[in-house]
């Protein structure tokens, strides 16, 4: 049984990682902030006393739920916000924020930084183009295997398929990634070298 | 498979390198949420506490319950009993004053009907 010590220490390893996460998979960094949020309240309420050992797999369970949920929402919402502008006048102040143009802001903000830094920014902001355009299946299975360090078991019980899946899910996300970032110009060498500097 | 685990760590090791330079707004909600979720596991886990407490007096305040509703129980059994017994003795009065009053306003003594040999005259006397 986990103390509150011990849950305390797991989110706060992990916060940082399910918010890029979430954001990578909803496009909204609020909605983002609002499911982790949500994630970790269930996570602490439901099974805050489990074993620690258990909590990235549960956690990353309640996560891809939550955004499920989120999705599920964002439909019915669609629905009669369509149904709703079919009637009225189109509300250009209620338009959403596009995330590209916030991560164009961001990089915008770094513009004095030294060249590696605003190069190796750049290669970022591709890497994360890339991970949003990937399939869900795809980057939940790369975010758990890689980012999370989850071995295979682990990332086919949170993600509820087979070992076997989650490894040719794995291996299509990493192709997948590769040929983007090369269409962005960005070569496996050249990513490997910015990987190994940072 | 070597090489897709190289581009993946790469890929990572950017990503994870970004983590640390997170917005600091961001990073602050991210802190209050854990908050929140700790006092969360807090409540709940001193609901959980108050619920097996509560539970050790509820068991009492079941037995306490149920001694209430046996008591209830034996004192209508007792109230029914009382007033079947009272019925009872009622009915047997009735019937002894019905055969004193017989007793008293028929022809023959009292005696006579105590008298065992009365009934073998009676029939013999009917049969001449």
């Amino acid at each position: 049984m986990a103390t509150t010590q011990e849950l305390s220490d797991f989110l706060a390893q992990v916060e940082r990682r399910a918010f890029k996460q979430t954001v990578y998979a909803v496009r909204d960094e609020h909605a983002a902030l609002d499911i982790v949020q949500d994630a970790m309240l269930k996570l602490a309420e439901k099974y805050g006393t489990h074993d620690m050992g258990e909590y990235p797999m549960l956690f990353q369970r309640i996560l891809q739920n939550t955004m499920k949920d989120y999705w599920r929402r964002q439909k019915v919402r669609n629905l009669w916000t369509t149904l709703l502008s079919s009637f009225g006048g189109g509300d250009e102040d209620g338009e959403e924020r596009d995330p590209l143009e916030t991560l164009e802001s961001d990089d915008h903000d770094n513009r004095d930084e030294p060249d590696a830094q605003l190069e190796r920014k750049q290669t970022l902001a591709i890497i994360e183009t890339a991970l949003k355009k990937l399939p869900s299946r795809q980057r939940e299975a790369f975010v758990m295997r890689y980012w999370e360090d989850m071995d295979v078991a682990e990332t086919a019980a949170a993600m509820g398929c087979s070992e076997g899946s989650v490894k040719t899910h794995c291996s299509r996300a990493v192709h997948t990634l590769s040929a983007i970032l090369e269409q962005s110009g960005l070569s496996k060498q050249g990513l490997i070298k910015s990987g190994a500097e940072s | 498979m070597n090489h897709e685990q190289d581009t993946a760590k790469a890929i990572i090791s950017l990503l994870d390198d970004e983590l640390a330079s997170m917005d600091a707004n961001v990073v602050n909600k991210l802190v209050t949420a854990r908050q929140q979720a700790l006092s969360a596991m807090r409540a709940s886990h001193q609901t959980a506490m108050a619920d097996s407490r509560g539970g050790v007096l509820r068991l009492f305040g079941d037995t306490i319950s149920s001694g209430r509703n046996l008591t209830i129980v034996v004192l209508l059994a007792s109230l029914a009993f009382f007033a079947f017994i009272t019925t009872q003795q009622l009915t047997s009065q009735d019937v002894i004053e019905q055969d004193d009053a017989f007793i008293l306003g028929s022809e023959l003594p009292p005696e006579a009907y105590l008298d065992k040999g009365f009934d073998t005259w009676l029939a013999q006397d009917s049969s001449h």
